[in-house]
């Protein structure tokens, strides 16, 4: 019951955030054709913007105006909005009881924790591989009409979906760790771009080591573009999920459940 | 047989204390009030029954059963009504009270009807869109909505008309009748008189004292305000204790046999008076002052 109350809950918002993606995607995919076609005029314009920004913003010259480069640097923007949706996802349902101060509600019945714990999540993963599953089905209409060579973009793929689950679970630790839950999105949008900002300053400047902290460095497609797929960065940020995923279920389980 | 047995709880908040050493039973089928102040610790012991909030030290039965290990079983024969009621706000009040029915294995579409009818609550209505007396209403459906047998109320009138506090209070006496025990905390001493047998006064987290009814009618206690001539209230002085004394009027705390004030009043030639329940503090620091001054 509360899986299919948590679906009833959320599907509205989870189809607002496919759709938005598959909008994005779609309308920058559809101008591809163009920009490929006026590569040398956009080549000429992008030559005068300072090479940090550039790297800053993930666009390398030499790959930019191939099929996969272009997604590549798309997919770093589909990126955030994947890691944005997918924490909101998980700080909205675990922490939902939070945001509605409806702790003595849902806590008091006779439910285990672990069962309400447990459901929640599986309406976030549902979540995450719908909005994956769209996106690479939009990839196939695109590939399949415009004779796309797909090599590679599978793999790109798979990262957007372990980082969104990533972030769902990322969310749903901060739904446990955090008191109070009175702004949702202003603590997702928060937390996912200052994610995402400490990944472009480890891109940019010397602090390299600020990429660690960040789930986006490990999922960066142009990286993967030119270091090649790697399994341990995927690996990690799995690990990291399920060490997170671990630490917010013994929260969620063990502590009082107070009404702030 | 004890419904409910406390031994010994404490429950701190980091450092700030919640409740301490708190013990009391309750016997099937009576109507308990517990009653304090805000923030003497009436919530938490109420959410350490129902295992929302894990206790620091002591035991808790509920029907011969731990309260924690045994949570999930116990809160099928548990109803609670939340101080403060807040759902989700979205949610229609019919689906919420459909939620709340699913976790339980009967078919309470009947009882949902019958309570909402008694509560004159309408289903359709957004959960949003309540007032606050309305949300307290639907509170008390949905924790009476699975035939709980035993009732933990937290603050449950406030928010309510008078008119539906009586009508919860009748329904309240209606499920005593039908053997349901009852647990009701309050800050005000007249409600829990109203309806209770025994009554706990709780006070900074410990509890003050176990009174049954008619213990404490015996301490009854009120605040009498008297405007008359000075040369008539002088000779009232030995009344109670004087809070307020102004030449023209006085106000005591009396306690005693109200019969014996009225004979006192009656014949005097008074501008005005009035009789009424003190402060939940007052009446505290009335019954408890000579005691800490003996010890």
């Amino acid at each position: 019951m509360i899986f299919r109350m948590e679906l009833r809950f959320s599907w509205k918002s989870y189809l607002t955030w496919i759709f938005s993606i598959l909008i994005f995607l779609g309308l920058f995919m559809a101008v591809y054709p163009a920009f490929e076609k006026e590569s040398e005029t956009f080549r000429a314009v992008v030559e005068n913007i300072p090479a940090a920004l550039l790297q800053g913003f993930g666009v390398d010259l030499n790959t930019i105006f191939s099929p996969l480069g272009f997604l590549s640097y798309l997919y770093g923007i589909i990126q955030l909005l994947l890691g944005l949706s997918g924490f909101l996802f998980g700080l909205r349902l675990i922490g939902r009881e939070k945001i509605y101060r409806s702790m003595s509600f849902l806590f008091a019945k006779p439910v285990a924790w672990t069962k309400i714990f447990l459901e929640k999540m599986a309406v976030g993963l549902i979540a995450v591989l719908a909005t994956n599953s769209s996106i690479y089905l939009l990839w196939l209409l695109f590939r399949q009409m415009m004779k796309l060579d797909g090599a590679g973009i599978e793999q790109m793929l798979a990262t957007g979906l372990i980082l969104q689950l990533f972030m769902l679970i990322l969310g749903s630790f901060f739904a446990v760790v955090v008191k109070r839950l009175e702004n949702p999105i202003g603590l997702a949008s928060g937390v996912t771009m200052s994610l995402y900002i400490i990944h472009i300053i480890g891109r940019v400047t010397e602090l390299k080591f600020l990429h660690q902290f960040s789930p986006f460095y490990y999922v960066d497609p142009v990286r993967q573009l030119s270091e090649g797929w790697s399994i341990r960065d995927n690996a990690i940020l799995f690990g990291g999920a399920l060490l997170l995923l671990g630490i917010a279920f013994v929260g969620y389980v063990k502590r009082d459940k107070e009404e702030i | 047989m004890s419904v409910l047995e406390i031994k010994g709880l404490k429950k701190y908040y980091g450092k700030q204390r919640g409740v301490e050493n708190v013990s009391f039973s309750l016997n099937e089928g009576e109507i308990f009030g517990f009653i304090g102040p805000n923030g003497a610790g009436k919530t938490t012991t109420l959410r350490c029954i129902l295992g929302l909030i894990f206790p620091d030290a002591g035991e808790i039965k509920v029907f011969g059963k731990d309260a924690i290990k045994d949570r999930v079983e116990l809160a099928k024969d548990i109803g609670y009504l939340p101080g403060e009621v807040f759902f989700y706000e979205k949610m229609t009040v019919g689906a919420l009270l459909d939620y709340a029915a699913s976790f339980f294995d009967q078919d309470l579409s009947r009882r949902k009807k019958e309570l909402c009818e008694w509560m004159e609550l309408d289903l359709k209505k957004r959960i949003a869109e309540l007032s606050l007396g309305n949300k307290k209403k639907l509170g008390i459906v949905q924790g009476l909505l699975h035939r709980p047998k035993l009732l933990l109320l937290d603050e449950p009138t406030s928010g309510l008309d008078p008119l539906m506090q009586r009508r919860f209070f009748n329904l309240l006496r209606e499920e005593q009748k039908n053997g349901v025990t009852i647990l009701f905390s309050s800050h005000i001493l007249s409600e829990v008189r109203k309806l209770s047998e025994r009554i706990a006064i709780i006070r900074t987290g410990e509890i003050v004292d176990i009174k049954s009814l008619a213990e404490l009618e015996e301490q009854n206690v009120k605040r009498v305000h008297l405007q008359a001539d000075e040369k008539i209230l002088i000779g009232l002085d030995d009344l109670g204790e004087i809070e307020l004394s102004s030449p023209g009027q006085r106000s005591y705390l009396y306690q005693g046999d109200i019969n014996y004030l009225i004979d006192r009043l009656s014949g005097l030639h008074l501008r005005n008076v009035s009789i009424e329940e003190p402060d939940l503090e007052e009446v505290f620091m009335h019954y408890y002052e000579g005691a800490t001054d003996d010890l």
